[in-house]
């Protein structure tokens, strides 16, 4: 039983990492139609700009700070650089330009940091919580602490605000959006920013439960892009429960199956999935024109 | 019909001239690469760019093939020819039932369908360790009888399939199924009124493709007389996606010149992190990275597309100007008069 | 008793809960040409793609040639022998126009995959029958000369004949045209309809939705009207010219005529009271889809505080007029000034603020958020400016205007009906504090009634705040009543133009909307 358990909570901290990498998927996707690939990548550059950071001599949280703050930069420039200025519309095209992006990423990162993993400590000790035999390291509390206020933060942004509502509306419909002097520009330069900036979060908690290194982004981006399909295209609710899901399956494939095998697993589930419920398991949020 | 029967003479006079420019037996081993990259550039440019399926994970086929070509050919003692045969045909049948599985999919849904089928192939092949070997994979795999033994016959034999396959494709391309696959790709509402039937379309260039791909990996197996599993994920299905895209999704010329293309990049970049050692390893994928970008950023439709239309452009340009010789002319009196150029003959 | 070659029967659509077509019934005989025709947003493009196949009918049924069509996959349909055109054209414009007559001879080829791959002799000859049969359908449709251009480099009028070529390659019994004149001059649309009646005297029968009334009198054998996805009417050209409800359809009821009387007399004191600043100059102003000018020099003006209405029958060009003033559509060239600032390049979110506020054609409320907020979202820009208290004031002002908002503010946009959306476009237009409001149709898909009290409701906010009114209508008789002035289009130019009484009594406006052969 605690065997179980143990899984169980080992999937919840996975799970909500991606979770989060699925939310920030699905903002940039509803507001611009763009499945930005190298979503992963924001994790990667959380932690490695923090290791970096901290060995610069800054204070730990003050390292987490300014690595945010870069990584938010980027993304912004991404979108306003790359991203924005492409005028295909075409999504085999638009998927391999992030593709592109992811790539060029890691490829700098190796380049600046090299391809040797870096520890990053933990935000408090490494010693372990014990709870009913299973053992919780105190970094996976941060991390499941971090994930529900980060989630929180964006169901608020989505729901009480008006700027919240301005990204809805872009959205459900970019042309009466416009009619109310909205910029869609505008909006989606905020979404990268704003995924951008939860990417890097998720990925300075989660990087002292492993090793950080160059190309942690790539199988990070790919499992929330498959929350992402799993949940139904441009659905969050959905998105956030897959991810979940695909925490906890591959946690349990790994425990109970191999965890050589884990990865295989879960994309298994994730085919299997699919040719099931050829749309994701929820339907995609679908959205009426308002009218006829 | 006619259209490509010269392109393609020159082509092979190219490839029949080349390896005696190019004398070194180095040189002989790079084109026997790019060869063997053309084959799957070909077959996925029909399965991207001719029916519009995005497959990011094309690289499972080329690990099935090659893994099987191996297989056969050092545990079963099966001649080399036979392993190639089996190559062809296995990752094909295995094409066509993956698509027929995910015929439903469309875009995203099916990107993510052929990723996550990346990543389970290239899992097996390494877990896999009583059949494949594992992570230090299978050694003494043995080379093709005859053409094996130098690099000079490996180019000839793989060029020669090259050259089939490449016929082939373009027969096929300038045929009624290169039109229905061209009208799929502009209108399917449009070709589906017109009779055809999109998902098989899909589901036949999905299986070509998977056909040409495992060729090439049991080619690249007996060449390369051993495997592991690493060349066989997610980095280059991205390879060949970057080459399909450089040169030209919807053209078959566009994949051989984007192979070309991208193995020279490789090849200059590999020597020049021999020089600048700073740069190993981590310069191609920037290279890459940036290769990809700028493309679909300023020159979406690959380069082959785009050279073509600028000739196009400089064709009707010319043109233009042979039927703009005539030109007015007005006399003191404000009557205007048609003027020949060429003659100086007026004539009102 | 010759069988229908096209039956249908009863059949429906929904699209997200309103009805876009309900229970139509007609049939096609052989060697006929049947035209369907009805307002804007009455579905006849629906009830097209029902029949084509594209879209399967939600109830009810449609046979061909006695054989149910329920279950028959899209691609089987050329085969049976249905084909059809697109409104928008979908024509492979990468390809010669041989080649685009060629695809559709593609159900009765047999090779497959090998027999091309290794240029069989079966597949060498099977092309070149293709080659011959499809330059005979180019030379029937009068494009041999293009065989082997780009079908991209073709004019726009010839594009529509490829695909009419296209269509009939296939060798169909009945063939959909959808819009055939659409986009086409003069003397391509009788060009056109000589065609059309060639190819049924050939032995195709002909279902087609058209807009150009002219053609559609002068070739159809019968006539099937749909308002709001009903069928209101069936008949030969004549009688269907004459008939009052088809009428009333297109132009509004005669029974508006009692309250005329009334408002005239409100309209003539308001109009003494009003000052003459020019809020809207429109010059010179063309406008194009791509290739093809929908707009040709519209000149037009409006003053502060009048209510203006554009009329004129569908594919005439109001919205895409709209749309270019608000800055939806950019392909466009010409002067608009706006309280004297020329807003020509500006986008949409950028004249908003200005003080131009659109409710565009289907309303487009953002069905997924509440009502609250779909509000204030149209007040969104102002918040630099003006305080929430203040906002939320208007809002009451608005609530008394249009209680049921207040009463459902906070449920989804996309549960209120027809009118209850219309209501809350029309206010979260308003809480942009515009000085010009723009309609597009604002009755469009509503119960005449409800359309009548929205109409109504224009007049009240002119009234009460001054507001200048652009007012898209296709109900002529309902918009002319609460108008100071109007325009009227016909194929993208003004054709008529005065105050809204000169405007309704001349005698000219029937058949701006039904066709010149109308007798009255």
């Amino acid at each position: 039983m605690t065997e179980f358990l143990q899984y169980v909570v080992n999937g919840l901290v996975s799970g909500g990492i991606y979770a989060i990498v699925a939310a920030g998927f699905i903002m940039i996707y509803n507001v611009s139609k763009v499945i930005n690939m190298a979503q992963g990548e924001f994790l990667m550059l959380g932690g490695m700009l923090t290791v970096t950071m901290l060995s610069a001599g800054f204070p730990y949280v003050g390292a987490m700070i300014l690595a945010i703050l870069l990584v938010t930069l980027f993304g912004g420039l991404i979108q306003s650089l790359i991203i924005g200025p492409t005028k295909t519309t075409n999504p085999i095209s638009l998927i391999i330009l992030t593709i592109g992006v992811s790539t060029l990423i890691r490829g700098l990162a190796s380049f600046f940091w090299g391809k040797d993993a870096y520890p990053l400590e933990p935000l408090t000790s490494n010693k372990p919580i014990v709870i009913a035999g299973v053992s919780i390291a105190q970094q996976s509390i941060w991390v499941m602490v971090t994930v529900g206020l980060v989630l929180f933060a964006l169901w608020y942004l989505n729901e009480k605000t008006l700027l919240g509502k301005k990204v809805s509306a872009c959205s459900i419909n970019q042309k009466a959006a416009r009619l109310m002097g909205i910029n869609p520009a505008k909006m989606m330069l905020l979404c990268f920013a704003i995924s951008a900036a939860t990417g890097a979060i998720a990925g300075i908690m989660i990087a002292p439960l492993n090793v950080t290194s160059y190309d942690v982004g790539i199988l990070l981006g790919v499992k929330g892009f498959a929350a992402v399909i799993l949940g139904g295209v441009g659905n969050p609710v959905g998105a956030v429960l897959a991810g979940f899901a695909l925490g906890m399956i591959e946690s349990l494939g790994a425990g109970y199956i191999s965890s050589g095998l884990k990865d295989a697993i879960a994309f298994l589930v994730v085919i299997a999935i699919l040719l099931v419920k050829p749309t994701g398991f929820f339907t995609e949020r679908s959205v009426g024109k308002g009218g006829l | 019909m006619k259209q490509f029967r010269k392109s393609f003479l020159i082509y092979l006079l190219i490839i029949l001239l080349l390896p005696f420019l190019f004398i070194d037996e180095y040189y002989h081993s790079l084109m026997v690469i790019t060869g063997i990259y053309a084959i799957v550039a070909i077959g996925l440019s029909l399965v991207v760019g001719y029916s519009g399926q995005i497959s990011i994970g094309q690289a499972a086929f080329w690990g099935i093939g090659a893994y099987i070509s191996a297989i056969l050919s050092t545990k079963y003692g099966l001649s080399p020819i036979l392993g190639l045969i089996a190559a062809t045909i296995i990752p094909c049948i295995i094409a066509f039932i993956l698509a027929r599985a995910i015929a439903g999919l469309s875009g995203y849904y099916l990107a993510m369908a052929t990723l996550a089928f990346g990543y389970i192939v290239q899992i097996l092949l390494t877990e896999w360790e009583a059949v494949t070997g594992g992570a230090n994979g299978l050694i003494g795999i043995p080379a093709i009888p005859f053409f094996g033994e130098s690099e000079l016959r490996m180019y000839y034999l793989v060029w020669g399939i090259v050259s089939l396959v490449l016929l082939f494709t373009l027969n096929l391309v300038h045929s009624r199924i290169g039109r229905a696959f061209r009208a799929i790709h502009k209108s399917e509402i449009a070709a589906t009124s017109m009779g055809i039937d999109v998902r098989k379309f899909r589901l036949s260039a999905f299986a070509l493709g998977g056909m040409f791909t495992g060729l090439s990996g049991g080619l690249y197996a007996h060449y390369m007389g051993m495997l592991d599993p690493q060349p066989f994920g997610f980095h280059e299905s991205i390879v060949f996606i970057t080459i399909v895209v450089v040169g030209g999704m919807t053209s078959i010329w566009g994949a051989l010149v984007g192979t070309v293309f991208i193995e020279l990049i490789r090849t200059g970049l590999a020597e020049l992190s021999d020089i600048y050692p700073a740069l190993e390893g981590d310069i191609d994928t920037i290279v890459f990275g940036a290769i990809l970008i700028l493309i679909i950023m300023f020159m979406p439709e690959g380069v082959v597309p785009r050279l073509q239309m600028l000739w196009k452009n400089v064709q009707f340009r010319q043109r233009q100007m042979k039927e703009q010789q005539t030109t007015y002319s007005q006399d003191e009196n404000g009557t205007t008069y048609l003027q020949d150029n060429k003659e100086g003959e007026t004539v009102r | 008793m010759t069988a229908a070659l096209l039956q249908v029967e009863g059949i429906s659509m929904e699209f997200g809960g309103v009805r876009a077509v309900q229970n139509v019934s007609f049939s096609v005989q052989p060697n006929e040409i049947v035209a369907l025709i009805g307002p804007n947003g009455a579905g006849k493009s629906t009830i097209l793609n029902m029949i084509a196949g594209t879209i399967p009918p939600l109830q009810g049924k449609v046979s061909f040639a006695d054989q149910s069509l329920t279950g028959v996959k899209g691609y089987e349909y050329a085969s049976l022998g249905i084909a059809r055109t697109f409104q928008n054209l979908q024509i492979f414009d990468e390809m010669t126009v041989l080649e685009n007559v060629m695809i559709a001879l593609h159900p009765k080829t047999r090779t497959g995959l090998f027999a091309n791959g290794f240029k069989l002799p079966l597949a060498r000859r099977e092309e070149k029958k293709m080659v011959q049969t499809a330059r005979k359908w180019l030379a029937f449709v009068g494009l041999e000369q293009s065989a082997h251009q780009l079908a991209k480099s073709l004019p726009y009028g010839k594009l529509k004949q490829l695909e009419i070529a296209r269509a009939l390659a296939a060798e169909p019994k009945l063939l959909l045209l959808d819009e055939p004149a659409a986009g086409l001059n003069h003397s391509e649309t009788a060009k056109m309809a000589e065609l059309l009646i060639n190819i049924k005297d050939f032995g195709t029968s002909i279902l087609l939705v058209e807009h150009d009334m002219d053609m559609v009198m002068s070739i159809a054998d019968r006539i099937v009207v749909v308002d709001r996805g009903v069928k209101i009417a069936e008949g030969k050209p004549k009688e269907i010219q004459t008939n009052p409800k088809v009428i009333a359809a297109y132009i509004g009821d005669e029974n508006e005529q009692v309250a005329v009387g009334v408002s005239q007399k409100q309209r003539m004191n308001h109009k003494q009271d009003l000052v003459r600043e020019k809020v809207l100059t429109v010059k010179e102003l063309t406008a194009r889809y791509g290739p093809v000018e929908v707009l040709h020099g519209i000149e037009l003006e409006v003053y502060e505080g009048e209510i203006v209405s554009l009329l004129g029958s569908n594919g005439a060009g109001k919205t895409t007029l709209l749309n270019c003033l608000c800055g939806l559509h950019t392909e466009k060239e010409g002067v608009i000034q706006f309280h004297g600032r020329d807003i020509h390049r500006y986008p949409a979110d950028a004249i908003v603020p200005f003080g131009m506020a659109h409710v565009p054609e289907h309303r487009q409320i953002f069905t997924t958020l509440t009502v609250e907020d779909n509000l204030w979202l149209g007040a969104a820009h102002r918040l630099n400016q003006t305080s929430r208290a203040e906002i939320q004031q208007e809002m009451e002002e608005i609530f008394t205007l249009f209680p049921i908002l207040q009463e459902r503010r906070t449920q989804l946009g996309g549960t209120l009906s027809g009118g209850q959306q219309q209501m809350l476009a029309i206010s979260r237009a308003l809480l942009s504090r515009p000085s010009m409001l723009l309609l597009d149709e604002p009755s469009l898909g509503l119960a005449p009634l409800v359309g009548k009290e929205i109409l109504e409701m224009v007049k009240r906010i002119r009234d009460q705040w001054g507001t200048t009114v652009l007012l898209v209508e296709q109900n002529a008789k309902a918009a002319l009543e609460i108008s100071d002035r109007a325009y009227v289009l016909n194929t993208g130019r003004i054709v008529l133009e005065g105050t809204a009484d000169e405007v309704s009594n001349h005698p000219e406006i029937q058949s701006a909307y039904l066709g010149k052969t109308h007798l009255s």
